[in-house]
C-alpha cells in the first residue's frame, strides 16, 4: 500500500473575482521511504496540492471533491482536532522563507522543544532538550546555538534551522516547501546534501516542491510535473527527465541550459498559462501546445500509464500518437 | 575568434573580432563602506574601522561589442562592481575608463551626458517600475530628462518603435496601460525599453531573468540579444547562475568576496576551469539529463566570510578544497594571488594555477 | 491616459460608496455643506431682527423662532447656520496651511537625509511640543483675537502630525527599486520627488488631510468656547462660549446649547468616517504596490 495517495484531488478558492480552481483532478502517490518532486512554474498549484496534505490551506481555501489517503485513512475527513495530531508528529513541513516561519522574539531551541511538549507530553523538558541539541548537531548547527535568536543565524542555517525543526517529533512524511529558493548555490548544494543524508538516516519519505527543475533531478526518486492545477506527467526522476512524454515537459527541459550537454539556445515557451477563475474546456496547455490536435480542446486529458512507472495526461498519448 | 551559437535550432556563425576595441576599463578598483554605529565608526578590538569591503582591487577589461558575464554568489561585489561603473556608487579608489576616458576627472553634467550611454536593467520586474506612471510616460521620461532637444512628435515616434522592439504590441494600447496590467515578462521588457531608447552602447543587466519564470527567460534573453545585434552595444551581465552565463556571454568573469578570481571565454572557465572556486561552482551545477556522480564534487563547507573581515592572503584559502588537499600551504595564507595568464584569454588568480602548457596542477 | 485615472477615481468613490460608514460620512457631509451654503440665503440673519423686550431673551423654542433665542434676542437657529459656514472655513483654511507646511517639510526631510533631515525633524518636535492654549494666548494678547490669528494657530501647532505621517511613507518610497533606477537614470532629485515620490504619497496625503479638517474643526471650536476666538464673527464655538457666559445651562436652555454641540459632532464625525474610509482604501493600494 502506498504511505500516500492523493485521489483526484480538487481544490478550489473563494475570491472577489470568482471561484479560482487551484487545483484540479489530481491523482499523485508516494511509497515509504520515496523522495517525490513535485515542480511547475509560478501558479500551476504544486504548494496548494502539497499544503493540503497536511491541512495548512488558507481560510478562504475549500477542498469540492477528492481524497488524501495517508496510511488508509482519509486526511480530508478529519477534523481540525484530529489533524492537530497529525500535524508534525506524523507529517510535517520545512517552509520556504525561513526568516518568516520562525518567531523572532523566541530563540530557536524554545521553538524547537515546543512540539515535542505538544505530542509527546511523557518527554520531559530536559529530554526534549537532548533530543533538539542532537538534531542541531546533525543538521551542522553547533549544539550551543540552541540559545540563539532566528535573527543571528545567516539564511543558511535558519534553512538547517527549519530542517531540525521539521525532524524533531520523527515524522513519516516531510514536506519541504521550495527549500532552497533564494540561497546561494553552495548554500543550495550543501543544504540537498544534508536533506539527502538525512532522508536516508531517519527512513524519512519526503514531498520536495520547486519551480526550479534543477533542484530537484538530483535528489528525487519520483517527479510530478504540474501545469495549470493539473499533473501533466509523473514518473521516475530519471525517466522523465530523459524521455519526457508530455509536450509541457518537453519545452520546460528546453528552457534549461545545460553546460554538459551542446550549446544551444534555451527556447522559452510563448504565452501565458491559461486563467484558473475560468479554466479552459479541454486540456490545459492545448493554448500553448506545438503538438496539438483537434481533440486537445474539447478534452481534459487523465494520467495514462505508458509503462515502467511512467504517466503522462496528454491526448496525443493516449491515441497511440506519441509525442516523443 | 570564432564563436558557434545556434539560435533556436539554427546555426548561426558570428564573427566577433577580438579587438574592437576596449568600452570599460576598471583599474585596480575598491569600494569600500564605512559602517557607522552609534554615530561613530564601529571599531573593533583592534581599534580598526570597521569597513564592508565590497569590492577590492579589481582589473578587468570589458571589450566593445562583448557580453561579459560577471558570476558569484551574495556578497561577492557583483552588482556593485556595477553600480560603481556605471557611477551610481562612488568608488572609494582606483580608475574606471570609458572609452579611454577617465570617469572621475568628468565634470557633473558630463557625467551627466554620459548617463546616456551607459544604463541599468534591474531584476526585479515589479519593484524597477513606478506604478503610477503608465507606460507611455515610463518611456517618455529618459527623453523628457536627456533629449530635451525632441519634439513631443519626434519623442512618440521613438517611444512607440521601441515598445514594438520589445515585442509590446500594439504600441498604441500598450502605451495606456500601467505596470499592474502588465505580466512579468511584460514588465521586464518594459524596463529593457526603458533602458534602451536612448540608445546607450553600454548596459549593466542585473540578473534581469533571476525573478522571471523558466519558461519565460528565453524570449527575454533572446531580445536582449536581438538589440545587440548589429550595434556596438556592449553587456555587463551580472548573474549568480553559471550555466546561463556560459549559454549567453562571449566571456565569464568570476568573483569572490570583491576579487576578480577568474576571467576568460565562456567554454575555458565553465569546461577548462583553473581557479578551485569555480571548480567548485562547476561541480554543484546539477546534471539534469545525465546519472549525477556519487562523489559530489567540491561542494565548498561553511559559509561565505562576511566582507567585514576578508582572509588573509588569498581571501578563498578558508574554503579552498585545494588548500586542504595541498596541505595548507602558507603561501596562501600569506601572499594574495595575483591574476595570472593560464593561455590565451583566460586568466585566474590561484598560486597553483599556470599555463596549460605547463600542464596546471587542478585536472589531474 | 486619463480614462485610467478616470477609472481609478471611479473605483476609489464606489468603495467609499460602498463601506457603510463611509456612505454615511458621504451623505452627512453632503447635508452639513448644503445647510452651511444654502441656509443663510433662504434664512438669512438680520441685524433688525434682534429682539428688544426681555421676553425675547433666551427664549424657548416657538414656531417664531424654531430654536429659541439666545441671551440678546437672536433668532439661534439663525445664528446656528451661519455658524456653520464659520466653523467650516476656519476648519478647512487652517487644514489648507497644516497640510502645506506639513506636506512640505515631510517630503523634504523624507528625502533627504543628513543635517537638513535633522534639522527639519527636530524642528517638527519643537513644533509638537508647543502648548496650543498658552500660545494662542500670547498671540491673541500681543496681535489681538481674530480669525486669522485662529487660523494661523491651528495651521502652525497641526503640522507636525501630518509631516510624521508623510515622511516616513517617504522613507519607505525613497528605498524602492524604481526611485534607485530613476536616479540611475540620471534624474534630478526635484523631478524625483514632483514626479514619482509625491503622486505615490498623494494617496496618504488626502486620506490625512480629510482627518486633520476634523481635527481643525474640533480645535477651532474649543479655542471660541475657551473665550479665546474672534468675538465678532459667530462660530459654533463661539455660540458655545456664549452660551455658558451667559449662564444657559443654569437656566435650562438648552436650545442654544445643544444645537451648536451637536453640529460640531456631526461635522466632525462626517468628515472622520470619510477620512478613516478613505485611509482604508488608500492604505491597501499603497500595500499593493
Amino acid at each position: 500500500m502506498n504511505m500516500l495517495e492523493i485521489k483526484d484531488l480538487s481544490v478550489h478558492f473563494k475570491s472577489r473575482a470568482g471561484t479560482v480552481h487551484a487545483v484540479e483532478g489530481v491523482n499523485l502517490w508516494l511509497e515509504k521511504g520515496e523522495l517525490l518532486g513535485v515542480a511547475g512554474e509560478s501558479g500551476c498549484g504544486k504548494t496548494t496540492t502539497t499544503l493540503a496534505i497536511p491541512g495548512l490551506l488558507p481560510q478562504n481555501a475549500f477542498i469540492p471533491r477528492g481524497q488524501i489517503l495517508f496510511n488508509g485513512e482519509d486526511l480530508v475527513k478529519k477534523t481540525e482536532k484530529e489533524m492537530e495530531k497529525v500535524r508534525w508528529k506524523q507529517i510535517s513541513v520545512i517552509f520556504q522563507g525561513a526568516m518568516n516561519a520562525l518567531n523572532p522574539l523566541q530563540t530557536v531551541g524554545k521553538q524547537m522543544i515546543e512540539p515535542i511538549l505538544l505530542h509527546e507530553p511523557h518527554v520531559s523538558k530536559k529530554e526534549a532538550e537532548e533530543r533538539v541539541k542532537e538534531l542541531l548537531e546533525q543538521v551542522g548547527i553547533e549544539k550551543n546555538r540552541f540559545t540563539n535568536y532566528p535573527h543571528e543565524f545567516s539564511g543558511g542555517m535558519r534553512q538547517r534551522v527549519m530542517i531540525a525543526m521539521s525532524l524533531v517529533c520523527d515524522p513519516e512524511l516531510v514536506i519541504a516547501d521550495e527549500p532552497v529558493t533564494a540561497l546561494d548555490v553552495m548554500i543550495q548544494a550543501q543544504i540537498l546534501e544534508l536533506l539527502k543524508k538525512l532522508v536516508k538516516k531517519y527512513s524519512l519519505s519526503m514531498i520536495m516542491i520547486s519551480h526550479d527543475l534543477s533542484v530537484l533531478c538530483e535528489l528525487c526518486d519520483k517527479i510530478a510535473i504540474m501545469y495549470a492545477g493539473r499533473v501533466v506527467e509523473y514518473g521516475y526522476a530519471r525517466e522523465v527527465f530523459t524521455h519526457p512524454k508530455h509536450p509541457y515537459t518537453v519545452k520546460l527541459l528546453h528552457s534549461l541550459p545545460d553546460i554538459y550537454g551542446e550549446k544551444v539556445f534555451i527556447n522559452g515557451i510563448p504565452g501565458y498559462p491559461p486563467s484558473l477563475i475560468t479554466p479552459p474546456a479541454g486540456c490545459p496547455f492545448c493554448e500553448r501546445c506545438t503538438e496539438r490536435i483537434p481533440e486537445c480542446g474539447s478534452r481534459v486529458p487523465e494520467l495514462v500509464d505508458l509503462g515502467g512507472g511512467h504517466y503522462a495526461a496528454c491526448c496525443r498519448q493516449t491515441e497511440g500518437r506519441a509525442v516523443v | 575568434m570564432n564563436l558557434e551559437k545556434k539560435t533556436m535550432g539554427e546555426k548561426v556563425q558570428e564573427q566577433r573580432s577580438a579587438d574592437r576595441g576596449k568600452t570599460i576599463e576598471v583599474n585596480d578598483l575598491y569600494v569600500t563602506y564605512n559602517v557607522r554605529k552609534k554615530r561613530k565608526k564601529a571599531k573593533n578590538q583592534a581599534g580598526d574601522e570597521e569597513c564592508v569591503h565590497a569590492v577590492n582591487g579589481v582589473t578587468m577589461d570589458i571589450r566593445t561589442g562583448e557580453i561579459l558575464a560577471v558570476v558569484g554568489e551574495s556578497g561577492c561585489g557583483k552588482t556593485t562592481l556595477g553600480k560603481a561603473i556605471l557611477n551610481i556608487i562612488r568608488s572609494s579608489s582606483g580608475t574606471i575608463k570609458y572609452h579611454g576616458q577617465d570617469l572621475s576627472k568628468l565634470s557633473g553634467s558630463q557625467i551627466q551626458s554620459l548617463r546616456q550611454k551607459m544604463q541599468l536593467i534591474f531584476q526585479d520586474p515589479y519593484e524597477s517600475l513606478d506604478p503610477r506612471q503608465s507606460v507611455y510616460k515610463a518611456l517618455e521620461e529618459p527623453l523628457d530628462i536627456h533629449r530635451k532637444d525632441m519634439s513631443p512628435e519626434q519623442k512618440k515616434e521613438r517611444i512607440y518603435k521601441y515598445l514594438e522592439a520589445v515585442g509590446l504590441h500594439p504600441a498604441e494600447t500598450m502605451a495606456q496601460r500601467y505596470p499592474h496590467h502588465l505580466s512579468g515578462g511584460q514588465r521586464q521588457r518594459l524596463s529593457i525599453a526603458a533602458t534602451m531608447i536612448l540608445e546607450p552602447d553600454f548596459v549593466v543587466a542585473d540578473e534581469p531573468v533571476s525573478m522571471l519564470d523558466v519558461s519565460i527567460r528565453a524570449e527575454i534573453l533572446k531580445l536582449m540579444l536581438d538589440l545587440q545585434k548589429g550595434t556596438d552595444l556592449t553587456y555587463m551581465f551580472i548573474t549568480h547562475d553559471l550555466s546561463l552565463a556560459w549559454l549567453i556571454a562571449d566571456r565569464i568573469a568570476v568573483f569572490y568576496l570583491g576579487k576578480l578570481v577568474e576571467i576568460g571565454q565562456a567554454d575555458d572557465v565553465v569546461h577548462r576551469c583553473m581557479h578551485p572556486y569555480s571548480q567548485a561552482l562547476v561541480s554543484v551545477i546539477p546534471k539534469i539529463r545525465e546519472e549525477a556522480d556519487e562523489d559530489k564534487g567540491h561542494v565548498l563547507r561553511g559559509e561565505t566570510p562576511s566582507p567585514m573581515s576578508i582572509p588573509s592572503g588569498c581571501c578563498f584559502h578558508t574554503r579552498c578544497w585545494l588548500y586542504q588537499e595541498k596541505g595548507c600551504p602558507e603561501v596562501c595564507r600569506q601572499k594574495e594571488p595575483a591574476l595570472v595568464t593560464v593561455g590565451g584569454d583566460h586568466q585566474a588568480a590561484c598560486h597553483f594555477a599556470g599555463p596549460e602548457e605547463k600542464g596546471g596542477d587542478l585536472h589531474g | 491616459m486619463s480614462k485610467m485615472k478616470e477609472k481609478k477615481r471611479n473605483e476609489v468613490w464606489e468603495q467609499m460608496w460602498g463601506d457603510g460608514l463611509g456612505r454615511a460620512g458621504i451623505i452627512l457631509l453632503a447635508l452639513i455643506l448644503v445647510i452651511s451654503i444654502i441656509g443663510p440665503i433662504l434664512f438669512p440673519f438680520d441685524a433688525k431682527d434682534v429682539g428688544t423686550s426681555a421676553a425675547q431673551i433666551m427664549e424657548a423654542p416657538s414656531a417664531e423662532h424654531i430654536l429659541g433665542t439666545d441671551e440678546m434676542g437672536r433668532d439661534v437657529f439663525r445664528e446656528l447656520l451661519l455658524g456653520a459656514r464659520v466653523s467650516l472655513f476656519v476648519g478647512l483654511t487652517a487644514t489648507a496651511i497644516s497640510i502645506l507646511v506639513g506636506a512640505l517639510v515631510g517630503l523634504i526631510s523624507g528625502f533627504y537625509s543628513g543635517f537638513m533631515s535633522n534639522m527639519l525633524m527636530r524642528i517638527t518636535d519643537f513644533f509638537i511640543a508647543l502648548p496650543v492654549l498658552p500660545m494662542i494666548i500670547v498671540l491673541a494678547a500681543v496681535f489681538g483675537q481674530s480669525i486669522t490669528i485662529t487660523i494661523a494657530v491651528i495651521g502652525l501647532t497641526s503640522w507636525p502630525s501630518t509631516a510624521r505621517i508623510i515622511r516616513s511613507q517617504v522613507v519607505s518610497i525613497r528605498e524602492r527599486q524604481y526611485i534607485e533606477r530613476i536616479r540611475a537614470l540620471g534624474a534630478k532629485d526635484s523631478r524625483i520627488i514632483m514626479i514619482h515620490i509625491l503622486p505615490n504619497v498623494l494617496p496618504l496625503i488626502y486620506a490625512n488631510t480629510v482627518l486633520v479638517i476634523a481635527g481643525s474643526i474640533l480645535s477651532e471650536a474649543t479655542l471660541a468656547f475657551l473665550g479665546l476666538g474672534d468675538p465678532v464673527s459667530v462660530s459654533w464655538g463661539t455660540m458655545l462660549h456664549y452660551a455658558f457666559v451667559t449662564g444657559a445651562a443654569g437656566r435650562g436652555a438648552w436650545w442654544y446649547l445643544v444645537p451648536p454641540g451637536i453640529g460640531i459632532v456631526l461635522v466632525v464625525l462626517a468628515f472622520t468616517l470619510i477620512g478613516h474610509t478613505l485611509d482604508k482604501i488608500m492604505n491597501p493600494r499603497l500595500r499593493e504596490y
